[in-house]
């Protein structure tokens, strides 16, 4: 089958041609749009979107759809932001126990010396009662 | 300021290019005249849409390819009647007298309604409207190479589907 002839042979085909009684019927539905549109206040505002999105408005939806569950999902998903919270100072009593504590621990730890017991210098006994004590058996 | 919109001129010049390309396109009498009334009552409400083309014909059959993609994905979502649609095929090509030619038409009508309608449309706009692939691919908005792919593999399709009947009547 030779391709330029089966080619010609489709291209001789001859379509039906359009009923005629559709001329008046399209044209007239256009030309009432026309009047309607040169009789209306102002162009419809949302032409410019229409033509945008046209011609598949769904893939458009469902385009934004999945980008409002995407935003929401990491919206969620997000965690809390560490508040500051201004706290007011510590009381003067309070420091003063913390220090004793950090002083008590650094003592455990052996990183400061103990504090030498503190003696209490007492009255001497009588000698007579000192000798007492110390009795040979 | 651009001249008026000559509505009449526009759509004795054109409907039946049209006419054909969205008959062929969507199989089906009724769905072809609401889109070549939505076509040109869109004009009609937008002029400007017109503003700047320079091939008319080319900048309409978009128009009528984007309306017609429009309605097949709304179609393809509520009904698939491939029958029906089988059955309104042979309506797309004037009869002939001659039943040589009749059968012809008849056949091409059925391959025609097999091919995908990326390949019909392409196929219909390079036989019957005598664009060059450049042109379809601008009218379509697809690139060269696909364009003149579709083309190939639509007319193979068309011709080992009608090699039989052709060998037999040429």
């Amino acid at each position: 089958m030779n391709s330029d002839d089966f080619e010609k042979r489709i291209e001789r085909q001859t379509f039906h041609k359009v009923p005629e009684n559709w001329r008046q019927e399209i044209l007239g539905a256009a030309k009432t749009e026309s009047v309607q549109r040169s009789f209306a206040p102002n162009p419809q505002p949302t032409s410019w979107w229409r033509e945008l999105l046209w011609p598949c408005p769904q893939a458009w939806t469902g385009l934004a759809a999945v980008w409002i569950v995407i935003l929401a999902t990491s919206f969620t998903a997000r965690e809390p932001k560490i508040k500051m919270v201004k706290v007011p100072p510590p009381s003067p009593e309070f420091r003063i126990a913390m220090k004793e504590q950090r002083r008590l621990y650094l003592e455990l730890v052996g990183l400061l010396p103990r504090e030498k017991e503190s003696i209490q210098p007492t009255a001497p006994g009588p000698r007579s009662k000192r000798d007492e004590d110390f009795q040979i058996v | 300021m651009a001249a008026p919109l000559n509505l009449e001129r526009l759509y004795d010049e054109h409907s039946q290019a049209l006419f054909a390309f969205l008959l062929n396109f969507t199989r089906n009498e009724t769905d072809t005249r609401d889109l070549l009334q939505e076509i040109i009552v869109k004009l009609a409400r937008q002029p400007a849409l017109l503003d700047g083309v320079r091939e008319e014909r080319h900048f309409l059959l978009r128009l009528a390819h984007n309306s017609a993609i429009d309605l097949m994905r709304r179609r393809g979502t509520r009904e698939k009647n491939y029958a029906q649609l089988a059955e309104e095929i042979r309506s797309v090509f004037a009869p002939s007298v001659d039943p040589d030619e009749q059968s012809f038409r008849e056949a091409l009508a059925n391959a025609l309604g097999e091919l995908p309608h990326e390949q019909r449309a392409v196929v219909h706009l390079k036989l019957w409207e005598g664009l060059t692939f450049e042109q379809i691919a601008d009218a379509l908005e697809i690139p060269l190479n696909t364009a003149a792919s579709r083309y190939r593999y639509g007319l193979d399709k068309l011709r080992e589907r009608l090699r039989p009947l052709y060998e037999e009547i040429k």
